[in-house]
C-alpha cells in the first residue's frame, strides 16, 4: 500500500536514470524488490519519503548499472514533447526538452543531486539521502547549474 | 533556461508519466535482473547444487560400496563441498551489499567498496587453502589407493610434481584475483567512479 502511494516517487527515478522503457521497468521492478526487502527495517527514524529516496537512488546508483557505451534510441512516445496541431513546438518546450537532455549528460550523483533540488528537497534532507555534507551539496548545486547553462547553449 | 525553471515541468510531467502496469505480488515473485540480483541467483544456484552433488555421491557410496574404491569420488566430495562454501560467501557478500541500501547513498557506496575489498582478501587467502587441500587429497588418494583414477599423474616423477605444485601456488593469486576482477570488477570501478563523484 505505501508502495502504491509513493510509486510517482519511483518513476521519477527511474525516468531519470532507465535509459529506455524496457530499462525503467526493469530499475522500477528492483527498487520495488528492494523496498520490500527493507522495509522491516524501516524504524520512522526518518520521513518515509526520505528512507524510499535512499533506497531508490542507492539502487538507481550501487546496483542498477547499464553499460553507459552503449548508444540508446529512445522511444518517441517516452518523450515529453506534445506536438500542437500544426507540428509546431513551442520555444517554452524546446527550452525544457535541452535541459532535460542536458541533464542526461550529468553524472550519476549529480542527477541525485538535481532530482532533489527539483523536488524542493532541503539541503538537510538532501545530505540524509545522499550523505553529502550541506556544504559540499551547495558548491556542487552551483557547479551543476553552471554545467547545466553551458550544456543547454550548446544544444 | 535555469534549473529552477524546470521545477514546474518536473512535477507536471512527472505526472504525465505513464506508469508501467504492473501487479505487485508478480513484481515481488521475479527474479531482480539488477547486476546484483543476476550475481545472487547465480551464487545461490551453485551453493545449492554442488553440495547436493557430494550428498549425491555419498549416498552412492553408501548404496554400491564397491565405489568406495574410487579414488576420485573421495577426491570429488571435499572439492564440491568447498565450492559450495565459496559461493556462500560469495552469496552473502552480495546480500550484504544489498543490505547497504538503508544507508545514505555515500555511505552505501563506501561500504559496497569495503566489502568487495575485504572479499578479495578472504578470496586469495581462501583460493591458498583450497589449492593446499587439493594437493594434500590427491597425493594422499593417490598414495592410499595407487593404479586407480589418477595412476596417469603417479607416473610423473615426484620433483617434476611438486614443481608444478609449487607453479600453481605461484600462479593461485594471479589466477584468483583474475576471477575476482572477472565478476567484481567492474563493479569496483564503478563504485570507485561514483565515490570519487561524492566528493
Amino acid at each position: 500500500m505505501l508502495i502504491k502511494d509513493h510509486e510517482r516517487m519511483i518513476y521519477k527515478i527511474c525516468r531519470l536514470y532507465g535509459n529506455t522503457d524496457d530499462d525503467r521497468k526493469d530499475l522500477f521492478q528492483e527498487i520495488v524488490i528492494q523496498l520490500w526487502n527493507a522495509y522491516p527495517k524501516f524504524r520512522g527514524e526518518s520521513q518515509f519519503g526520505t528512507w524510499l529516496y535512499r533506497i531508490g537512488l542507492n539502487v538507481a546508483i550501487t546496483q542498477y548499472r547499464r553499460d553507459k557505451k552503449k548508444i540508446y534510441t529512445t522511444d518517441i512516445g517516452t518523450l515529453n514533447i506534445e506536438l500542437a496541431e500544426h507540428a509546431y513546438i513551442n520555444l517554452e518546450e524546446a527550452k525544457f526538452q535541452s535541459m532535460y537532455a542536458a541533464i542526461e549528460q550529468l553524472n550519476d550523483i549529480e542527477k541525485a543531486v538535481v532530482m532533489l533540488y527539483l523536488e524542493d528537497k532541503s539541503y538537510e534532507e538532501m545530505e540524509d539521502i545522499l550523505g553529502i555534507s550541506n556544504g559540499t551539496l551547495r558548491v556542487k548545486m552551483n557547479r551543476i547549474k553552471e554545467k547545466l547553462r553551458q550544456l543547454a547553449k550548446k544544444k | 533556461m535555469e534549473l529552477d525553471d524546470l521545477k514546474q515541468d518536473w512535477t507536471l510531467s512527472s505526472q504525465k508519466y505513464k506508469a508501467p502496469v504492473y501487479k505487485l505480488n508478480e513484481l515481488l515473485n521475479n527474479k531482480g535482473n539488477g547486476s546484483l540480483g543476476k550475481l545472487k541467483a547465480k551464487y545461490k544456484k551453485q551453493m545449492i547444487l554442488l553440495p547436493l552433488v557430494a550428498a549425491f555421491l555419498t549416498v552412492a557410496m553408501i548404496v554400491k560400496p564397491v565405489l568406495q574404491q574410487s579414488a576420485f569420488i573421495w577426491f570429488i566430495i571435499p572439492v564440491t563441498l568447498m565450492l559450495g562454501l565459496m559461493y556462500y560467501r560469495d552469496y552473502k557478500l552480495v546480500e550484504k551489499m544489498e543490505d547497504a541500501n538503508t544507508r545514505s547513498v555515500k555511505s552505501s557506496i563506501q561500504k559496497n567498496m569495503h566489502l568487495l575489498q575485504q572479499n578479495a582478501r578472504h578470496h586469495l587467502i581462501f583460493a591458498g587453502i583450497f589449492l593446499a587441500a587439493f594437493i594434500i587429497i590427491l597425493e594422499a588418494t593417490m598414495y592410499f589407493q595407487p593404479d586407480k583414477d589418477f595412476a596417469f599423474w603417479q607416473t610423473v616423477a615426484l620433483p617434476l610434481r611438486l614443481i608444478i605444485y609449487g607453479a600453481a601456488g605461484f600462479l593461485q593469486p594471479f589466477i584468483t584475483r583474475y576471477f575476482f576482477d572477472h565478476h567484481f570488477g567492474k563493479y569496483i570501478k564503478d563504485l570507485q567512479a561514483l565515490s570519487e563523484q561524492t566528493t
